[in-house]
């Protein structure tokens, strides 16, 4: 699963988790990822109602499983004003790695995230990511960082 | 030091859920706790060591944990991954 810039957003206006997610999943359905936006969105709110993915440092990654996920996708998204996650630490979020895998998957996802976590748990690459401007920039770090 | 592998018990791997729960409780006892994977050893008070490990049910994993109560962390824990109560 490679992280494409078609998949990389800036600027994402939301004031709440719920409107964020909603925002992400619906550019994976923009791209074709996503067939039925509703139904992915509960998958991933579901998720976080279970436990937050709100990892600390302003970062989340949420993350679902759904029939109405066409292909494994990696997106990124960076919010305008960070917002409240229910985070590990307490802080707000404002960036987003989403990873949407289809309901046959079953192991993709982990594995994504165990690598992103492996990352997030290093503070050069939290500073790293926070100074990224452009789909492109985001594309090519993650890429060689997640390879 | 009181060290002890087991097999996970949880359909659906240590994430999500189970996985805070862990660190919930892994954080109320004094000792140090280190979950292993492999030859993968991670802060078992961290969510993000735990997840940076992709534990999936019926792994094995191996719990090392030293301090002061270091023993009644473990029989905590061991419940906890391998019959899912706390």
């Amino acid at each position: 699963m490679l992280i494409e810039e078609r998949f990389v957003l800036f600027h994402v206006s939301a004031q709440t988790q719920q409107e964020a997610i909603e925002q992400v999943i619906k550019k994976a359905s923009e791209q074709h990822r996503v067939s039925l936006i509703k139904e992915v969105v509960t998958a991933v709110m579901q998720r976080e109602q279970e436990s937050s993915t709100g990892f600390g440092k302003g970062i989340a990654i949420p993350h679902g499983k759904s029939a109405f996920v066409l292909e494994p996708t990696l997106l990124f998204a960076r919010l305008t004003d960070a917002i409240e996650w229910n985070a590990m630490d307490g802080a707000p979020v404002d960036t987003l790695f989403m990873i949407l895998v289809p309901e046959s998957n079953h192991t993709t996802h982990l594995q994504i995230l165990a690598k992103l976590a492996r990352k997030l748990m290093h503070t050069e690459f939290v500073n790293q990511l926070a100074t990224l401007q452009t789909p492109a920039e985001v594309t090519t770090f993650i890429r060689q960082e997640l390879a | 030091m009181v060290e002890k592998t087991l097999v996970v018990r949880m359909p659906q791997g240590l994430h999500a859920r189970p996985a805070t729960q862990f660190i919930k409780i892994s954080q109320t006892f004094q000792s140090s706790i280190q979950v292993c994977k492999a030859a993968h050893c991670v802060d078992g008070k961290s969510i993000l060591g735990l997840m940076s490990l992709a534990v999936a049910n019926e792994e094995s994993i191996t719990l090392k944990i030293d301090g002061t109560d270091e023993k009644v962390a473990l029989e905590t824990l061991e419940r906890l991954l391998t019959e899912g109560v706390s």
